[in-house]
């Protein structure tokens, strides 16, 4: 577990962890503008934050899995931490991004994480909770309206 | 994706083409997710960004 240091809400947080190579990343989670993205339900428009990470000092680094551990346990915490949060994030399909998220999914082992997981067209759009805080059922419907009303896209789920 | 990682959500793919008008806005959404990246960068290396503990 690395170092960090944060400034922490609901609505915004930001964590700077610290990679024993001395360079910073910015672990940023924050409520999505309506400019970037308008969801056509109150429940998602009040609770969806978005994550984002950006290494802000250093030399970029080759894959440092205690970061990628970091990251995880505050996102753990903050899904823990908070009713009715919900993390979205999107990524370009088949990206180390996205290659990374999917390493998380398989590897955890917490029965209260969840995730919504869309692939259109370019991209995949993630959407995490915490079953036992957070309205499932309320949080997909929104989820298949916002792509109805927005990408004019009907969802199916997808059984291989 | 392994099935192990199928099994902690749900999956959804559109049930019907992606238009055009679609996948413009897509990629637009995707760019400004990348400015908002620069910016948060810029926001940090100009002090704007401090943590507070």
């Amino acid at each position: 577990m690395l170092k960090y240091k944060s400034n922490e809400s609901k609505t915004s947080s930001h964590f700077f962890i610290t990679t024993d190579a001395e360079s910073i990343h910015l672990l940023n989670f924050s409520t999505i503008e309506e400019e970037t993205m308008l969801f056509d339900n109150d429940y998602l428009q009040e609770n969806v934050v978005e994550m984002q990470i950006a290494r802000v000092s250093g030399e970029r680094e080759i894959f440092c899995k205690s970061l990628s551990n970091t990251i995880k346990t505050i996102f753990d915490n903050l899904l823990y931490k908070y009713d009715d949060f919900i993390v979205y994030t999107s990524v370009p399909v088949d990206s180390l991004k996205e290659k990374l998220i999917h390493r998380y999914i398989i590897e955890d082992d917490n029965d209260e994480f969840f995730v919504f997981r869309i692939s259109i067209y370019d991209y995949t759009m993630f959407f995490f909770l915490n079953t036992y805080k957070t309205n499932l059922a309320e949080a997909m419907n929104g989820i298949v309206e916002f792509f109805k009303s927005e990408y004019d896209v009907d969802l199916k789920l997808n059984i291989k | 994706m392994s099935e192990k990682a199928k099994t902690k959500g749900i999956d959804f793919v559109p049930a019907n083409a992606v238009s055009d008008e679609a996948k413009h806005k897509l990629n637009e959404m995707m760019k400004r997710k990348k400015e908002n990246l620069e910016k948060l960068v810029r926001d940090y290396k100009e002090g704007v960004l401090l943590p507070q503990n």
